[in-house]
């Protein structure tokens, strides 16, 4: 699979005329059933990868579903053919101007964490009590749908101090969180820590100076051999049921990581 | 003789080379803070909008993705990955 589509420019900038959902495979039941009715896989299970253009509703496709966008010969058609679907299936909503945009987040701080070190992104956290979240979540959770940061972070909030603890630096305080993660996204760093009322200013200026640049890319068999050792094995919310995908585990695993492959890398 | 006529010969070649080095230097060191001083030891450059490479703005839950393109009538890129090879987490 050529990892290079879903970081074309072309692609990215025609993904904003579209609404963009990647979610994290055996990470929600819900999520699970709706990946199955679209994407009928030849053994029947849910796979570890799919992809797919739907209709506003989510309830159509526009595209033949797949594991990835193998039916297109390379980014450029891919990019041509969002465009040409949002131009002819975007349905405007009048009322659209009277809700503000649906902010962006994880579904939890551990896979959040997780995400942000398979991404090579900082995560940003808001963390607080939760009578104050809310306010905190809306102040910082728009920014990440403004331009210069439109894809530039993973974020979450979380009203659990105990989310913290794999993080090390000052960790004590409610606020917003800038963290590190590290490699395998099990633990991370303290980059930076705003209070809750910082100005609208100072969490820009925070984002502008922990944004990345262009992230390293990572050997995929290293990374694999080196987590096997220190005896990692994530947990997801679901078991896994991709056949393809635990033969290789099983595979990988029995020989320490030594040999890469096995399936189930998403384009990038 | 001839030992010593060479070292006299060699005695004005070193204090030459020394002496080229002491004034050659000093040029040398006040130029590169602006030409050719290494960028691992220049001052630490504010991030420019250039080096940031844009990239997709995804929403990590359905619910919520689903809720955004019902308002903007956008329709939606889906796709779904797990985060772990064999188990491994931190990659796709």
């Amino acid at each position: 699979m050529d990892r290079s589509f879903l970081s074309n420019a072309e692609v990215v900038e025609a993904s904003r005329n579209l609404v963009c959902i990647r979610m994290a495979t055996y990470e929600d039941k819900e999520e699970a059933e709706f990946i199955k009715k679209i994407y009928k896989s030849r053994s029947g299970s849910l796979e570890n990868t799919v992809f797919a253009i739907l209709t506003p509703d989510g309830k159509d496709t526009l595209i033949r579903p797949g594991r990835g966008p193998h039916q297109f010969r390379d980014p450029k058609q891919l990019a041509r053919k969002m465009n040409s679907i949002a131009k002819s299936n975007t349905k405007p909503n009048p009322d659209s101007d009277k809700s503000d945009p649906v902010i962006p987040f994880m579904k939890n701080f551990k896979l959040a964490l997780n995400v942000a070190a398979a991404e090579r992104l900082p995560l940003i956290a808001a963390v607080a009590p939760k009578a104050d979240l809310e306010k905190l979540h809306e102040g910082i959770g728009k920014k990440m749908l403004d331009e210069p940061f439109q894809g530039q972070f993973i974020y979450v909030s979380t009203d659990s101090m105990d989310d913290l603890k794999p993080i090390t630096g000052d960790t004590t305080k409610p606020g917003i969180y800038v963290i590190q993660p590290e490699q395998f996204g099990v633990s991370g760093k303290v980059v930076s820590l705003l209070a809750a009322d910082s100005s609208e200013n100072q969490i820009e200026l925070a984002l502008k100076k922990s944004m990345n640049g262009t992230p390293k890319r990572v050997n995929q068999r290293e990374h694999v051999r080196k987590g096997i050792r220190k005896g990692l094995d994530w947990e997801s919310e679901i078991p896994a049921s991709d056949p393809q995908s635990m033969a290789a585990r099983e595979r990988i695993r029995s020989r320490g990581g030594r040999r890469g492959g096995g399936g189930g890398r998403p384009p990038r | 003789m001839t030992k010593k006529s060479k070292a006299g010969i060699r005695i004005p070649l070193g204090l030459l080379s020394i002496t080229l080095c002491l004034v050659a230097l000093p040029q040398c060191c006040s130029a590169c803070p602006q030409e050719s001083k290494p960028e691992s030891q220049s001052e630490p450059k504010p991030e420019s909008k250039s080096s940031v490479v844009p990239r997709i703005s995804w929403y990590g839950t359905l619910d919520s993705g689903l809720a955004e393109a019902k308002r903007t009538g956008k329709p939606i890129l889906l796709t779904s990955a797990a985060p772990q090879c064999a188990g491994v987490p931190g990659m796709w």
